[in-house]
């Protein structure tokens, strides 16, 4: 009961942030001229002749709660205007791109976390010790490589000299002509996810073949970084006295480490690995191109590049929108992992 | 002490054992390529498909719209067109939907519309489906779209608007124009016409042959004025509309071998064998154009025989040197050029033109209209390089449109050369010596992954930098049918033009003619020189007097007066007449080349793919 009045709570509370957020947001489109405002109001091709009918029939030369108002309205709708970028609505251009970018980040992040963790425990476990270094050798190359090297190394390695073994883009052209026929139910958009609901091996593999060097290009930076946070927590935990008095009893080591510092060595691990999880969801731009993987950061910056304020917005807001859910679920897993969290009041 | 160095030794080790692991795939496969760069062995994949990587996205698969490659590359394959050329030859022509023509006069042909065609749905070519299809193209005329060819010719008219208004009754003259006359279709010209022209412009993407039945179901003109409306301008509502709005934007239904089967925005096109096509059986199943940005990603597609054609920058042919499971063709005379265009009447509300004055932090919309900043840029540009480190000395520097070997192409003639000493001079002259004391910034725009492109602008914007330090010209990439929508500006009047101040596009010839290189540039209601508000009534008479004269001597004198013209007025920045190159896998066979189409992997209705 308690738990779902902090939820509800919680949710309430999203209200305010995100009305901060849209007037944010809309604020910065008064940068722009009625004309090019006017295209955030558009829903399909035809209605970008009549700009001037929409300057006047959303009044975009009033005043500004007035136009933040009708907006909003709009939003609430559904229609955050028209990308040209991609020749169709901006809420259907998210819908459209945002799977890829889910399907590496799904992949990604636990892979990240997991991998982070394991090595960040045996390092701070093994303070100075070969494993500790060698962890910290991997850390200063993983998050001092640039992504784009990194990505057209693994590439020119795995689809270059090991002829085609894991090949960019999101699918083979056979697999894609077979995700598009009738006879495969396209649920969700993600490809693995899709392959597993339909039951298709051959499709399965082939998006997974094409996920790997995404996957561990935008893996090696996340890792190092997650590797060290963790590293440096456990290390504070290690230190603390309920783990000497744990020594002390005689507990097993590995107790000691896995059960009483881990834990709460989780808590600015988990902080981070939300933000790491809504950002890759916010698409990995260097990556998405380098791989042909078109997701949500290849849209996004295409957009950027384009002038495209319709859709610019669309994923400002969608970021937003995501990083304030992010929010909510890491607090939620605070009060899992740190029994000191109470759900009334933070940290008693 | 010991411990310490012990410490960094460990380090040390890793460090070294990491870096080597990181390294040695990459530096093995660096030594082998070297080595063995004529041994890579590209495997057979995909064999009944065709396969091809590129830059540019699809503008729209509507032929009336279509007027860049990549877009009526597609078309071509989906629809046909009532002729088409002989394989490598311009001038002599095979029967495609028409099986017989008969020049009835100067002013009239007509061509016998073939029997037992279908259309990919199912429905059958008649003889109104070609009139609906022509009449369509002009009741349409989009700005900057292909179907002025059909203006000249059967309105007398580049363009169906004047004055920012439909002409009046322009739509009459349109109906008059194509006739439908038992099994022949009669096309009745405004004008004398050269035959050879009309068949010319009648072999490509815009003359393709639509199924009216479909169009009009699917909520396209319906054949009338009132569009049973009883308002009898009801029709202006299809004249120059937006891309989108028109249904066969991303729909297809033609008579050619291949029917669309997908098209993902940005990502892909797929298209598929049709079952109802009536000619030669094809080969390849499926044809497939996928949108690869990435340079690495297509070349090592092409090795791996991911892809079977790829579009290859010519700054990278280098790295395909040699691969003997490659078949590279070179030195391909394509009949195109490139150029640097100037917007005489830049839109207001452009975000290119910084502070939209002439204060240093961004440059007024009439920028351009002084011939000296004109100059002053052609002068800056540094045409050597371009033709040595961008083109790969593959090409020949121009100095107006026409190229070879049109008529009115003087290798000779005056060319503009990298002289930073005049582009000074001209620049301190621009506005009253303003442009030279205040400075200006701008961007230029190029087309996402097009690399010459991109090189263009660089070298333009680092020797105006290097003559004036308040001379900034930033560079911002685009995606292609954005370039297209920004110059052929949906919203431009006669008086105001797009958001590009400078924008870069090459073209292809439509028709082999030095008319169809000079009416685009420099005609009043030319393609690129309508949205550079260039061209006066003046110029215009030269160009329709050189169009129709017969070959000649004078008519040779007449271009070369109109290419001197565009030296003296340079309305744009001519860069360059490229020899073409395509890269194909070894396994693909039957490609020749037709200058009038250089874009194209070619002519995949004969082309196929085998080991042997």
């Amino acid at each position: 009961m308690e738990f779902r009045a902090y939820i509800i709570r919680r949710l309430l509370l999203l209200i305010p942030v995100l009305f901060g957020v849209t007037l944010f947001i809309f604020g910065i489109t008064m940068f722009f001229s009625p004309g090019q405002r006017a295209t955030l109001y558009v829903s399909s091709p035809q209605q970008m002749r009549d700009l001037p009918g929409i300057i006047e029939q959303y009044g975009l030369d009033r005043p500004f709660f007035v136009q933040y108002a009708t907006w909003i309205g709009q939003v609430f709708r559904g229609n955050l205007g028209w990308s040209t970028v991609v020749s169709m609505p901006v809420a259907k251009a998210i819908l459209h791109y945002l799977p890829a970018t889910l399907e590496l980040a799904l992949v990604a992040t636990p892979l990240i976390i997991l991998i982070g963790i394991f090595f960040g425990t045996k390092a701070a476990a093994q303070k100075d010790k070969p494993v500790d270094h060698a962890t910290r050798v991997m850390a200063i190359l993983g998050w001092s490589l640039p992504t784009f090297w990194l990505g057209l190394l693994l590439m020119m390695v795995f689809y270059g000299y090991f002829r085609g073994f894991l090949p960019p883009g999101r699918l083979s052209v056979q697999m894609e002509v077979v995700v598009n026929s009738v006879d495969f139910i396209r649920y969700t958009r993600i490809n693995t996810l899709d392959a597993i609901l339909n039951l298709n091996g051959p499709v399965l593999l082939d998006a997974l073949r094409h996920l790997i060097l995404p996957v561990i290009t935008i893996s090696t930076v996340n890792v190092a970084f997650i590797m060290r946070l963790m590293r440096s927590s456990m290390l504070e935990s290690l230190g603390k006295g309920y783990i000497l008095t744990a020594r002390a009893k005689g507990l097993d080591e590995r107790i000691v480490v896995n059960k009483h510092a881990r834990r709460n060595a989780l808590i600015p691990v988990i902080t981070v690995s939300g933000y790491l999880f809504a950002a890759l969801a916010g698409g990995a731009v260097i990556t998405e191109t380098i791989f042909s993987f078109k997701g949500m950061g290849w849209w996004a910056s295409q957009s950027a590049l384009r002038l495209d304020i319709p859709s610019v917005l669309g994923f400002a807001l969608f970021m937003a929108v995501l990083f304030v859910l992010v929010n909510l679920v890491v607090d939620i897993l605070y009060t899992r992992v740190d029994p000191r969290v109470r759900l009334g009041g933070g940290v008693q | 002490m010991s411990k310490r160095l012990s410490k960094m030794g460990w380090i040390v080790i890793i460090a070294l054992l990491t870096l080597a692991l990181v390294a040695f795939p990459a530096c093995t496969q660096q030594g082998e390529e070297e080595e063995e760069e004529e041994e890579i062995s590209i495997p057979l994949k995909n064999p009944g498909d065709f396969v091809q990587q590129s830059i540019g996205d699809i503008d729209s698969f509507d032929p009336a719209w279509g007027y860049d490659n990549a877009s009526g590359e597609q078309v071509d394959y989906i629809y046909e067109t009532l002729v088409k050329y002989n394989k490598e030859s311009t001038t002599e022509f095979v029967y495609v939907l028409a099986t017989e023509e008969q020049i009835v006069s100067t002013t009239q042909i007509k061509f016998k519309i073939r029997t037992g065609v279908k259309f990919q749905n199912g429905n059958d070519l008649t003889p109104s489906d070609v009139e609906y299809s022509f009449e369509r193209a002009m009741i349409q005329d989009r700005g900057g779209g292909p179907a002025w060819m059909f203006n000249v010719p059967l309105l007398g008219y580049s363009r169906t608007r004047s004055a920012g208004a439909v002409r009046p009754g322009i739509f009459d003259k349109i109906k008059n124009a194509v006739e439908v006359d038992g099994d022949w279709v009669v096309f009745n010209f405004a004008i004398e016409y050269p035959m050879l022209q009309w068949k010319q412009i009648l072999t490509q993407s815009w003359a393709s042959i639509l199924d009216k039945e479909w169009c009009v179901a699917n909520g396209e003109w319906d054949g009338t004025a009132d569009l049973g409306t009883g308002n009898a301008t009801a029709w202006t509502k299809y004249n120059n509309p937006t891309k989108q709005t028109t249904f066969l934007y991303d729909k297809a239904n033609g008579t050619g071998p291949w029917k669309l089967d997908a098209w993902e925005h940005g990502e892909y096109v797929r298209l598929v064998k049709s079952d109802n096509y009536w000619g030669t059986p094809v080969f390849f199943n499926k044809v497939i154009y996928q949108i690869v940005d990435e340079w690495t990603s297509r070349k090592l597609a092409l090795l791996n025989g991911d892809a079977d054609f790829v579009y290859v920058p010519r700054l990278y042919i280098d790295e395909l040197a040699g691969i003997t499971d490659l078949n590279a063709i070179k030195d391909l005379p394509e009949l195109s050029n490139d150029c640097l265009f100037f917007n005489l009447s830049i839109d207001p509300t452009s975000d290119l033109i910084g502070s939209g004055e002439l204060d240093g932090k961004g440059i007024p919309v009439d920028f351009f209209t002084d011939v000296d900043v004109r100059k002053g840029f052609c002068y800056a540009f540094d045409y050597d390089v371009y033709l040595e480190d961008v083109m790969k000395g593959e090409g020949t520097m121009l100095g107006s449109p026409i190229v070879s070997p049109l008529a009115g192409y003087d290798p000779n003639g005056k060319k503009y050369t990298l002289d930073l000493a005049k582009a000074e001079e001209h620049l301190k002259a621009a506005w009253g010596g303003q442009v030279w004391e205040k400075g200006f910034t701008f961007t230029m725009v190029y087309n996402s992954g097009n690399i010459p492109r991109k090189t263009a602008c660089e070298i333009l914007a680092e020797n105006l930098f290097g003559i004036n330090e308040k001379f900034l010209v930033s560079i911002l990439p685009m995606q292609w049918p954005t370039i297209l929508d920004s110059i052929f500006y949906v919203g431009a009047t006669d008086e105001v033009k797009g958001p590009l101040p400078l924008f870069q596009i090459g073209w292809i010839a439509d028709y082999p003619d030095a008319d169809n290189f000079v009416t685009p540039f420099m005609h009043s209601y030319g393609d690129f020189s309508y949205y550079q508000a260039y061209g006066n009534a003046e110029l215009d008479a030269k160009i329709e007097t050189a169009r129709y004269m017969n070959a000649s001597p004078a008519r040779d004198a007449a271009y070369k007066e109109l290419a001197d013209i565009y030296y003296n007025d340079a309305p744009g920045i001519m860069l360059v007449q490229p020899l073409g190159r395509r890269f194909f896998t070894k396994y693909i066979k039957g490609f020749y080349f037709n200058p009038t189409i250089p874009g194209q992997p070619g002519p995949l209705d004969v082309m196929s793919k085998s080991e042997s």
